[in-house]
């Protein structure tokens, strides 16, 4: 036993050595502890206790904003539907908007997928400019048509309309059964 | 000799299994890891399975990145320094061995449960009743040790790691409770007694303290231990320890609520949460201060010595996060950084920089000394580094951009009143080469712990065969408080005060923020009526819940312009007031789902989850063949809707007696209008794709004014 004890490590350091210094605190550490302290009480009395915002109010403000500039951007951009969705340029940016928007529900050649035939007679919500521009400003989401209005810009909406009054008896293999209300024009 | 001296050993056998678990789940959580941001980056790697599906294996790698890797990590260097610092072998080895096979039986649970969909959806929480149970009782085993050996110690004075180490056993064990609160429906499926913004808010006061309390304060502990030995420095200043400590400990629990900033949870929580998140920043770089400062006089370690280097960058990467951490709670920042990739960023550098190289530091530290021998390689060890320290600034800068990119993205809008980027697979298709680069990190990263596996593994080889565990000699110390002690010196000599202390500091601001929303209706409009989900739509949000859609989708459209315009009106209180648990998700890899009831046809949904490139192209989501396969389980839904009016849904008793019933009319009534729009599939009633396109259908459908 007591030859063991030779390799016995007596353990007389506190921590397993380990030394602890007792510098100061840092002043900058404790500035930034009391600032961020102070900030915090103002800021809680502003807006918890006083009579801060509340977020729900922030947000009307912002949104009553945002209202007010589409009210205004809107202006006289469709004054001419009738006449523009005529014109050429319209139509071959309307059938790029098509091909990256529309396609998934009314097929690649309009003939009509998920959502309605474009290209017969029948049309579901009326076949004027003006009723086409609706849909697709608006949508029809009982029948999950989404609507558009805050995705393009009037000018793509337009030409949107352009592109798909030119599909009309176009006759795509594959069509969709006829819905809606026939109009001979 | 004097006769005072008792002999005693140190129990490092215990030490060395939780070692060498540390790093067969470190290399697991890795490789999960990369899969997942292989999968972000190009979507066919999902392989079209089932069990491996970003949805199934971001969960996965979570908790093997947290509880398997950091958690083995965090044992193994408690168990060590614990003993040394207290002079007093374990309280009991065979607790110790209970805790270990105890614990990596539950890691190899969670490993076989999470690909299979058992998931409560709730943030490194997913794990069923069952484990809960289990992750309990060997939690208190592991405490009943540690508190054992404080009561056996032969050290007066507690030193400052052990303080840490107890303030995170009592704080995890009250957290794992207190958020595992739950009704088993079956052997592995549960809903928890929280709804809405309750569980919203008792998860991310979980969430946002399991990084506190398990992976910082047991890491500062071991920092506080390792740092010192391995500079074989002393520590800069014991003041500041005791400030930052007790300060840190009183105010991480508040922070919680800044995950959920602009949602529907009551504006006060949401500013208690900001607030705390500020005043947070100075108590964590404290601990940065006392553990840079260590190596003072010593800087050129830092030139020689691998181990100081990834000391040095693990405290510096807790800086970095500890910084950043208190710059995402501002509300206004986080509304751009929120649901974006920045805080994928934001985590992983404390993950992978602070949490990775602390363990690898103190890993190439204790092999040697456990197995009496010398580390194989330090040149291996410092391309170790250098490939870490590569990957982990790759990810970072990568996530980050591409956080704020999106962030900004988001919320564009032009001088018309309308969104730059409307469709939001825009602003996915423009981060994705990041996705890449994040991977490339990943790669990196693991390649570097390669190395270090082999080191390791070369390293055993030239271990002696037989060891003996040496035996060592201490005077039992006279435990009555001396006179010139100061009071919190005398408090470190008291074991039992000093962990009460710590149960109230945390106790304080989980009751103040807890316990106002435990009475929902305070909250509640009740002119806003929420209808619960029919038994159908129930049996789609539990696969909704198993897929874990969450990970990528939102069900909280935040009370912010951008927002509003993208998504519809902000979220209310009243929408999510049944929700068990709550799917409000903390990411948005895709777009919000709150309002997307009603907004495409049942064929939409049917052939999107098919193929979702053949609705939005570009998209990077999974295929979710399985779903057409599968069919619905509708005898459970009597059991679910009675658990669910056991905790107070308003469902009636003929709802619950015809559960299974109204949901097959409800079934078959959009199987229907499937068939009318052209799809043929047989039996198509039964498949549990039904059942999630009801569900996906109600979202946000439930509200009604009256």
């Amino acid at each position: 036993m007591s030859d063991d004890k030779k390799d016995i490590k007596k353990l007389e350091e506190h921590f397993d050595g380990i030394i602890e210094h007792d510098h100061p605190l840092p002043n900058w550490w404790v500035a930034t502890f009391v600032i961020t302290v102070v900030f915090s009480i103002f800021y809680y009395g502003y807006y918890e206790l006083l009579d801060g915002p509340t977020l729900d109010q922030e947000l009307s403000v912002k949104m009553a904003e945002i209202e007010q500039q589409q009210k205004d951007s809107v202006g006289k951009a469709f004054d001419n539907l009738d006449q523009d969705v005529l014109k050429q340029e319209f139509i071959d940016k309307g059938k790029v908007v098509f091909a990256e928007k529309c396609f998934m529900c009314h097929g690649q050649q309009g003939q009509g997928l998920i959502g309605p035939n474009l290209t017969d007679n029948f049309w579901i919500h009326g076949n004027t400019s003006q009723n086409i521009l609706h849909v697709i400003q608006k949508g029809v989401p009982e029948k999950g048509m989404v609507p558009w209005e805050a995705v393009l810009s009037a000018e793509e909406q337009i030409a949107t309309v352009a592109f798909i009054k030119s599909l009309k008896g176009t006759n795509p293999p594959t069509p969709k059964a006829a819905e809606g209300t026939e109009y001979k024009d | 000799m004097n006769q005072n001296y008792e002999y005693f050993s140190y129990d490092d056998d215990i030490v060395k299994k939780f070692l060498l678990a540390t790093m067969i789940w470190a290399g697991a959580a890795f490789l999960f890891g990369l899969l997942a941001a292989l999968q972000l980056a190009y979507w066919p790697l999902n392989l079209n399975s089932e069990y491996l599906t970003f949805g199934r294996l971001r969960p996965l790698h979570t908790n093997a990145a947290i509880f398997a890797f950091a958690g083995n990590a965090i044992f193994a260097g408690i168990y060590y320094s614990t003993q040394r610092l207290l002079k007093a072998r374990l309280f009991s080895d065979l607790l110790g061995r209970i805790h270990f096979w105890g614990w990596q039986l539950i890691i190899v649970a969670a490993a076989i449960t999470l690909p299979l969909g058992y998931s409560q959806s709730k943030e490194y929480a997913e794990l069923e009743w069952p484990i809960d149970i289990a992750i309990t009782l060997v939690w208190v085993v592991f405490a009943i040790n540690f508190f054992g050996t404080i009561k056996k110690r032969r050290e007066k004075h507690m030193y400052v790691a052990i303080w840490f180490y107890i303030a995170t056993i009592i704080t995890v064990a009250v957290l794992h409770i207190v958020n595992s609160i739950e009704l088993p429906v079956t052997f592995l499926k549960s809903y928890p007694v929280y709804a809405g913004i309750q569980d919203a808010l008792v998860q991310w006061w979980y969430g946002h303290n399991a990084v506190a309390f398990f992976l910082t304060t047991p890491f500062l502990g071991l920092m506080y231990y390792f740092m010192p030995k391995i500079a074989d420095r002393p520590v800069y200043s014991y003041r500041l320890s005791i400030i930052h400590f007790w300060s840190l400990v009183f105010i991480y629990i508040w922070a919680g609520p800044h995950h959920l900033l602009y949602t529907a949870l009551p504006d006060w929580a949401q500013t208690l949460g900001m607030i705390f998140s500020l005043m947070l920043w100075a108590p964590s770089w404290g601990g940065m201060i006392n553990g840079l400062l260590t190596l003072r006089g010593a800087w050129h370690l830092l030139r020689t010595d691998p181990l100081v280097k990834f000391m040095v960058a693990a405290i510096t990467f807790y800086g970095m996060a500890t910084f950043e951490g208190p710059l995402l709670s501002i509300k206004s920042v986080s509304a751009v950084g929120h649901y974006t990739d920045w805080i994928i960023g934001h985590v992983h550098s404390g993950a992978l920089g602070w949490n990775g190289f602390l363990s690898f530091a103190m890993i190439y530290y204790l092999v040697p000394k456990l197995w009496s021998t010398k580390l194989y390689s330090l040149k291996l060890a410092t391309t170790h580094f250098w490939l870490g320290l590569v990957g982990i600034l790759l990810y970072y800068i990568s996530m980050v951009s591409a956080g704020i990119t999106q962030g900004l993205m988001w919320h564009a809008v032009n001088e018309n009143g309308k969104l730059v980027y409307p469709d939001f697979v825009e602003t996915v298709t423009r981060i994705v080469p990041l996705y890449w680069v994040r991977a490339l990190g990943g790669v990196l990263y693991l390649a570097g712990f390669i190395l270090m596996a082999y080191n390791i593994w070369k390293t055993l080889k030239t271990a002696p065969k037989d060891q003996k565990e040496p035996t060592y000699a201490a005077l039992k110390p006279n435990f009555e408080s001396s006179s010139g002690e100061t009071t919190h010196k005398k408090l470190e000599g008291m074991g039992l005060v000093f962990s009460v202390l710590s149960f109230i500091a945390i106790a304080v601001g989980s009751i103040v923020e807890i316990i106002p929303t435990l009475s929902l209706h305070k909250y509640v409009e009740p002119a806003r009526v929420t209808d619960p989900y029919s038994a159908l739509e129930l049996a789609g949000r539990d696969i909704y819940i198993r897929e874990g859609c969450y990970t990528c989708h939102s069900q909280m459209i935040r009370k912010l312009s951008a927002e509003v315009l993208r998504y519809g009106p902000a979220s209310t209180i009243e929408e999510s007031m049944w929700d068990r648990p709550f799917q409000w998700g903390s990411k948005r890899t895709g777009p919000d789902l709150a309002r997307s009831g009603g907004k495409y046809p049942n064929l939409w949904h049917y052939r999107h989850m098919m193929d979702p490139r053949s609705t939005t192209p570009g998209s990077i989501m999974p295929n979710y063949p399985w779903l057409y396969t599968k069919k619905t389980d509708y005898l459970v839904l009597r059991k679910k809707l009675s658990v669910m009016q056991s905790l107070g849904v308003p469902y009636t008793d003929e709802q619950l007696a015809q559960a299974d019933l109204d949901a097959q009319k409800q079934a078959m009534s959009i199987v229907e209008d499937l068939k009318q729009n052209g799809v043929e599939d047989p039996k198509l009633e039964e498949k549990e794709i039904v059942a999630l396109i009801a569900y996906l259908q109600a979202m946000g459908k439930k509200e009604r004014a009256e």
